[in-house]
């Protein structure tokens, strides 16, 4: 350290005798003056040690070690910021799906013909696992027995139209279902029952025998509800029969 | 290392006035002091201080980098000196107590370093304040032409010529000085 201050106060020197065109080793300016300026440089060797109203204007040694970091700590935190906000993107659009999945499905449900259609879907479902299926599709064709016979205990008079609104209530196509599995679907239910189906299901279709005249099937149906006590009815319940709201309305049960 | 700090944080705008103040006074308060010792100023310690109060307030409006700040500091210690100058030119003489004359007393090391250093200061004792004023500038505080010329108030020519014949006369002097010694 000493060395090297004390070369460079000879540089110094050097180049301050050079300036006043006294430079050159060999001359007597140099050798006369060197030490003399050597000394009085001596004088700024030593710094003051800062009084105290000096100190409190001086930066800690904390803040001096920080300095050459300073321009980092800026980028940490955007950094920081900007994964904070990389997290936040998935969680925003998952959140606006879910939003959106919500509403539409609410729409949809609110809408009558939706919930229709879906029903409608449900039972060609049913009805196509039951064609491919032998084994279930007897019970399935035993049902719509089940269903007529149902009602029965509670009126026996009007048993044979009771017997189709009621079920058709909880499933608007089970009634009707019953009519096509004995007229138009022959193949599932026709081996099962073959008696009860042709008198109970030709009542029960006419709109008009129905209200009206409880009096031919009525004695013949009552034996078809015992019959079949299958409780897969409403899976079996085939599609398509509007008929089945239009008959409670003139029925006595209501 | 520090040249560069301090160079760069003065040529920095916005940055922490604390921290430019703590390397600058790292930097040149040794020159300060020294400056003021060889201009025979009391208690340069105290001075130097008080340099360095009054360059805070001015390092907001500060330009020029390091060697702005370099020539504004000596600028003030430059003023402080003249104060003392006037101040002492008012004041009636007083006789201070030498202790040379005292016989009860011996020197203590501090004596001893204290004169050691008042030698160094003796050195530009019989030079024309001038003389005196532009080889403390030039040689303690290592200022170059230019600035010593800004803080003396004269040209460059004049403060290069002055400082030339300010070394003739210190080698002069000294010449004068050693074949007084070798009689």
């Amino acid at each position: 350290m000493s060395d090297t201050s004390s070369s460079r106060n000879q540089r110094i020197i050097d180049e301050l005798l050079a300036d006043a065109g006294m430079d050159g080793a060999a001359t007597d300016d140099t050798a006369v003056l060197g030490p003399l300026l050597l000394e009085l440089r001596s004088l700024a060797a030593d710094s003051p040690r800062p009084s105290a109203e000096v100190q409190a204007l001086m930066a800690s040694s904390a803040a001096l070690s920080r300095v050459p970091a300073d321009g980092a700590a800026p980028a940490v935190d955007e950094l920081a910021a900007r994964r904070r906000r990389k997290r936040r993107m998935p969680l925003t659009a998952l959140s606006v799906a879910a939003a959106l999945a919500a509403g539409g499905a609410a729409a949809a449900a609110s809408d009558g013909n939706f919930r229709q259609t879906m029903g409608n879907v449900g039972h060609a479902v049913t009805l196509f696992v039951g064609t491919m299926a032998p084994g279930h599709g007897g019970k399935t064709a035993g049902q719509p027995g089940q269903e007529t016979g149902t009602p029965v205990p509670g009126s026996p008079a009007p048993t044979p139209a009771t017997p189709a609104p009621a079920p058709a209530d909880g499933g608007s196509a089970a009634g009707g279902q019953g009519a096509t599995h004995g007229s138009g679907t022959p193949s599932p239910g026709t081996p099962r029952t073959p008696g009860l189906t042709l008198p109970g299901k030709a009542d029960p279709r006419d709109p008009g025998t129905v209200p009206g005249t409880g009096q031919v099937p009525a004695g013949k149906q009552l034996p078809t509800a015992p019959a079949s006590p299958d409780p897969s009815g409403l899976i079996g319940t085939p599609p398509v029969e509007l008929p089945a709201p239009e008959v409670p309305a003139p029925s006595p049960n209501r | 290392m520090l040249d560069t700090l301090v160079d760069e944080y003065v040529h920095t705008d916005g940055t922490d006035p604390a921290v430019l103040f703590t390397l600058l006074y790292r930097k040149f308060s040794g020159a300060v002091l020294g400056y003021l010792r060889a201009r025979g100023v009391d208690d340069p310690e105290a001075v130097t201080q008080d340099v360095f109060m009054a360059f805070y307030p001015k390092m907001d409006g500060l330009s020029g980098g390091l060697q702005g700040a370099k020539s504004l500091i000596f600028s003030i210690a430059h003023a402080r000196m003249v104060d003392h100058y006037r101040r002492n030119e008012r004041t009636p003489t007083l006789s201070p107590y030498e202790s040379d004359l005292d016989g009860r007393s011996t020197a203590s090391a501090e004596e001893l370093a204290l004169a050691n250093v008042d030698g160094a200061g003796a050195l530009l004792e019989g030079l024309s304040p001038d003389h005196q004023e532009v080889l403390a500038l030039r040689v303690v505080a290592d200022l170059s032409v230019e600035q010593a010329a800004e803080i003396m108030g004269r040209t460059p020519g004049a403060v290069k010529q002055l400082y030339r014949r300010a070394l003739s006369a210190l080698r002069d002097r000294a010449s004068i000085g050693s074949q007084a010694h070798h009689e």
